[in-house]
């Protein structure tokens, strides 16, 4: 599914990432743990490619990155892969459902799919809150400013799960989230995830959420150039 | 949902910016565009000033100070020209017709022109107008005279009032011959040219009222004016003043009334020995050249003939460079409205930062993110634009009843030309071009953010 080798890559000739290999396979839930400045965000990008690597190869869904041009990389990350970030996931000026449909005015190929399933996207979009425990259909009339965090975080989920792509990125989803409802979160993200056979990378700081997934990598032991002193 | 509607959707998330913008570029591009319409109506009713006349005669001087004198009654003109050239030139076989004019006496602040009633026959403007009368009519009286319209409107006078001249310009200095009094016979229909500020009288009363009957005729000085009366009489009954038959009374009356130095004037029938300029009709364009080098070495005394288009060329050549300054200092207007809707956007970019790595990680491409700060560029500039046409429009329809009124200009509403669309077209470019630095820039941005977003 996800074959990183001998990927290299520095920041001004500082050298941040060096991964020899990273296999990752469909339906798994990977969870990636490193403190700050471990490189986190950077890997990241290189798999998504919006970062490009100095040296090595990065392979999603058989898709050598390196061989796409940077608006092939663009349109294959918005077809293939969901984010889900740490906070602020959501366009202020715009509606809850306005905030999940939003991945389908970039990608035909994730409308397409949801439409294939014969709902609209509206629908579907109420659908994924639903499963996300988003029932109250006041919630889809507010400013999404007006949402609390973990509701906000949810429809960030839904926006990600939407037209089922490939694999979801989530970069510290539930750091702003306190411990109950981080936990919720996760356990729906999870049971979402599998139904949809959608593959989960999980970025955190924060070991103790390890337990819930199948796979844990630490980056500090993966990535072979020393932590700098932050 | 289209980029499209997300980049209206951000652009009314900040609404306020947004119309300050929009209120800015609108302002500025009316003021242009005001400017430009102000620049061609000035020049098409001065260009209007006259018509229909081949040349106009002065004494030897400057092409310029002739016309301003003779058509715009600007400036003193104390050159004149001999009755008899007058004359002679009238017999010229090329000369269709020929009109003197004489000026240099005022009333009240107007200027008075005494000339013949042939004027009325070829003096024509804009398109071959000729002057046509609004009230009254028009009287070969010697002591009749013919007021423009503004005179009319503002002194209040009406058909039969009873008018004193003022020898010089001013109303303060000027010797006044009240042994003269002279009757409203016409009042002309507005030309929106100098007549309309102008009492036309005859030759023969001019040459009277200057010819000092005191001396000869040793009128008693309080002998005179039966102006008074008149005025009370015309004012106590206002509505007569409308009816036909009230003139030819008026006219009747004043036979009766004439003062000593009016009925002896009445008989002499004098014709002044100088007059300041000539209006001339060619019976053909082709004699022209050969009448105005005729007239330019005119042996008896020295002449100047102008074409009086060429003239008014010439002369506009001169305001010109107001033009240019006027259309300078509203196109850095138009670019400081522009500057502001620059440091708008860029002042936006910050807090839109996020807005576009949060687009960004739903597949939207930096060209995408590009592309949204230049349609909004242009949408805001447009609609600055056609909110400007707009308030030009709005003005120019309020401003156009009083401009006339108040200031005898009148300002025609003509759709936008050519050139403004020229304009126009720039102005949106120009702001295109300005927006590709605060969109390069989050270019930039977005393309070094990725999906990291960053506070």
């Amino acid at each position: 599914m996800i074959k990183v080798s001998k990927l290299r890559f520095a920041w001004d000739k500082q050298s941040s990432i060096n991964i020899d290999t990273l296999h990752i396979k469909k339906g798994q839930h990977l969870f990636i743990e490193g403190p700050s400045g471990s490189g986190k965000s950077t890997l990241l990008n290189l798999l998504t490619g919006v970062l490009t690597a100095q040296s090595g190869d990065v392979c999603i869904l058989g898709q050598q990155l390196n061989n796409l041009s940077s608006s092939q990389k663009d349109h294959f990350r918005s077809n293939h892969i969901g984010f889900i970030f740490q906070q602020f996931n959501l366009i202020p000026f715009l509606s809850v459902i306005e905030n999940i449909i939003l991945p389908c005015s970039f990608s035909a190929l994730r409308k397409s799919k949801v439409l294939q399933r014969g709902a609209s996207l509206e629908a579907e979009a109420i659908r994924l809150l639903n499963a996300l425990g988003l029932t109250e259909p006041e919630l889809l009339k507010r400013s999404v400013n007006e949402l609390s965090v973990g509701q906000q975080q949810r429809v960030a989920a839904a926006r990600a799960m939407l037209g089922s792509p490939e694999i979801i990125i989530a970069d510290e989803p539930t750091s702003a989230l306190d411990n109950d409802h981080r936990q919720a979160f996760i356990k729906i993200l999870f049971d979402e995830c599998e139904k949809a056979d959608i593959t989960l990378i999980f970025v955190s700081h924060d070991g103790t959420l390890k337990q819930h997934f199948n796979r844990t990598i630490n980056l500090q032991q993966l990535n072979q150039v020393p932590i700098k002193a932050l | 949902m289209a980029i499209l509607s997300i980049a209206f959707k951000s652009l009314f998330n900040r609404k306020l910016s947004f119309f300050i913008t929009l209120f800015a570029i609108a302002i500025s591009v009316a003021l242009l565009l005001g400017v430009q319409t102000l620049n061609a109506e000035t020049k098409n009713s001065f260009m209007k000033s006259i018509s229909g006349t081949d040349l106009i005669i002065g004494s030897r001087g400057a092409s310029s100070q002739l016309l301003l004198s003779s058509v715009f009654h600007i400036g003193t003109s104390t050159n004149t020209v001999k009755y008899k050239t007058y004359q002679e030139i009238a017999k010229l076989a090329a000369v269709k017709w020929a009109v003197p004019i004489s000026l240099g006496d005022s009333h009240r602040g107007y200027t008075v022109m005494a000339t013949e009633l042939d004027f009325f026959t070829h003096y024509s403007y804009a398109d071959k107008q000729h002057l046509s009368v609004q009230h009254g009519e028009m009287s070969d009286d010697m002591y009749a005279v013919v007021i423009g319209a503004d005179v009319a409107k503002k002194l209040n006078y009406r058909i039969g009032d009873r008018i004193v001249i003022t020898h010089g310009r001013g109303e303060i200095d000027g010797h006044t011959h009240d042994q003269i009094p002279y009757f409203v016979s016409a009042i002309l229909q507005a030309s929106f040219t100098a007549i309309d500020q102008t009492l036309i009288i005859s030759l023969e009363a001019m040459e009277a009222m200057h010819s000092d009957p005191d001396e000869h005729f040793g009128a008693m000085p309080n002998e005179i004016s039966t102006a008074p009366q008149v005025k009370a009489k015309e004012q106590a009954d206002p509505s007569d003043y409308h009816h036909a038959s009230s003139h030819t009374d008026d006219l009747h009356d004043h036979h009766h009334q004439d003062t000593l130095e009016q009925r002896v004037a009445r008989l002499l029938q004098l014709k002044p020995e100088n007059i300041n300029a000539i209006f001339v009709g060619l019976t053909s364009r082709q004699a022209l050249l050969g009448v105005q080098n005729y007239v330019n070495n005119y042996s008896a005394e020295p002449l100047t003939a102008i074409i009086p288009g060429v003239a008014l060329q010439e002369l506009w050549q001169f305001f010109s460079i107001a033009e240019v300054a006027l259309n300078v200092v509203s196109a850095f207007v138009v670019l400081v409205g522009l500057l502001g809707m620059l440091s708008i956007i860029l002042m936006s970019l910050n807090e839109r930062r996020r807005e576009m790595a949060i687009l960004r990680s739903v597949g939207a491409r930096p060209i995408h993110v590009f592309g949204l700060i230049i349609g909004e560029a242009a949408f805001v500039c447009l609609a600055g634009i056609i909110l400007g046409i707009a308030l030009l429009y709005l003005l120019l329809i309020t401003l156009q009843a009083p401009l006339a009124n108040y200031y005898g200009f009148y300002l025609a509403i003509n759709p936008l030309t050519f050139n403004d669309y020229l304009i126009l077209l720039t102005i949106l470019f120009s702001a295109l071009i300005i927006a590709l630095l605060p969109a390069s820039l989050i270019y930039n941005y977005s393309l070094s953010d990725g999906m990291t977003i960053k506070f």
